[in-house]
């Protein structure tokens, strides 16, 4: 079916042309609030991450906690989508949507009896650092608890680009045991940064 | 610059650290509840759009079909002219007439700009209802030549009866007096 073909082909180059527009905040909040699906997964894939680790922050830590409120922050940004120009205004915004879903979680723990002190939950949004600050002290500190070429590797594949056969190669060890070692490496920081936002 | 260089950097690092098994089961989960809430909004949004079309189509409708009936009854309808259907002046009055007391009201009939008769008494334009116009029985007897009639009760009905059969075939001599 040539004709098939060709009209798949066309969509697939007005697809791409939509989401190269989609990179402005403007373009992309507002086919998001017209109910574009589309818009909403790319949208999703771009601002998705950084409120899961806001989230985070505020439940110290606590991934259940994070994913449960993160669920519930995505439904409402599906429900309802503001529309801003500027990505810092959108950043600012999906925090305050994060915060309220948070202490909407808090309150209803708290009507259930699942005590979690109001001034735990203050501590947890006072003002003054932002979360990508707290979670960026916190990995230097975890960092600083790994050996100095763990760092290194880490900072070769994940900061720098590397592939991991390639540092394998520097470091004389095989692609399968550098990459086991990373995965161990990457589970060691996570759980110490998140511990260290537990006890924050 | 150098500062948003380094953060750059540190993000990148951060999430490959924190985007683990955590992160993609809540991200599966977000993405699933998200698009699950988008698509029922979006569906919401189509009926909505589909009701609104139909109540137009409904109320197009009711006005290209429903106006000539309303129009009927509308008290405001335009009146173009007025008609007045006066008793109508006998060019020869037969042997047997019907006597004042029974004469018919004028028939008074209203049209307005669309052809449909309306009640003389519901346009606001009508014309000024008199009431029914009469004559009486002198009045009757007096178009005609003296003593060449009278009115005789026949069978409980008062009629014209002529003497004379040439007079009831000229008719009577009308000198106004009919509306």
């Amino acid at each position: 079916m040539p004709e098939d073909a060709a009209v798949a082909r066309l969509r697939a180059v007005a697809a791409k042309s939509a989401e190269g527009r989609w990179e402005e905040v403007g373009v992309l909040t507002r086919a998001v609030r017209a109910g574009d699906a589309r818009a909403f997964a790319r949208f999703y894939d771009l601002h998705g991450f950084r409120v899961y680790k806001h989230l985070l922050v505020l439940a110290k830590g606590d991934e259940n906690v994070a994913r449960e409120i993160f669920q519930t922050v995505a439904i409402k940004l599906a429900k309802k989508m503001e529309i801003f120009d500027e990505e810092r205004a959108l950043r600012a915004w999906l925090q305050s949507v994060a915060r309220n879903a948070f202490i909407d979680l808090c309150r209803t723990r708290k009507r259930e009896a699942k005590l979690v002190p109001m001034d735990e939950i203050e501590v947890a949004l006072e003002p003054g650092t932002g979360s990508p600050d707290r979670l960026r002290e916190g990995l230097n500190r975890a960092l600083a608890e790994c050996a100095p070429e763990e760092r290194e590797w880490l900072n070769a594949i994940y900061v720098d680009g590397k592939s991991v056969g390639e540092v394998a190669a520097q470091s004389g060890q095989s692609y399968k045991a550098l990459e086991s070692r990373l995965a161990r490496l990457r589970l060691k920081v996570r759980k110490n940064l998140l511990t260290q936002l537990r006890h924050e | 610059m150098n500062k948003k260089f380094d953060s750059d950097r540190e993000d990148a690092l951060l999430d490959a650290i924190l985007g683990g098994e955590a992160w993609l089961e809540a991200e599966v989960a977000g993405r699933r509840a998200a698009l699950a809430e988008f698509r029922a909004r979006q569906r919401r949004r189509k009926v909505r759009l589909w009701l609104a079309q139909a109540a137009a189509v409904l109320l197009l409708a009711a006005g290209v079909f429903g106006w000539p009936k309303l129009a009927k009854v509308a008290p405001s309808a335009p009146v173009a002219t007025v008609a007045v259907n006066k008793p109508a002046m006998p060019a020869s009055i037969g042997s047997k007439i019907m006597p004042a007391a029974n004469t018919p009201a004028a028939d008074l009939a209203v049209v307005p700009a669309n052809g449909l008769p309306v009640k003389p008494e519901s346009g606001a334009a009508a014309a000024p209802d008199k009431g029914p116009q009469y004559i009486s029985e002198e009045e009757l007897l007096a178009m005609f030549p003296k003593g060449s009639c009278t009115i005789a009760e026949v069978n409980g009905q008062k009629e014209l009866i002529f003497f004379d059969q040439k007079v009831e075939k000229e008719g009577a001599v009308y000198k106004g007096g009919w509306n």
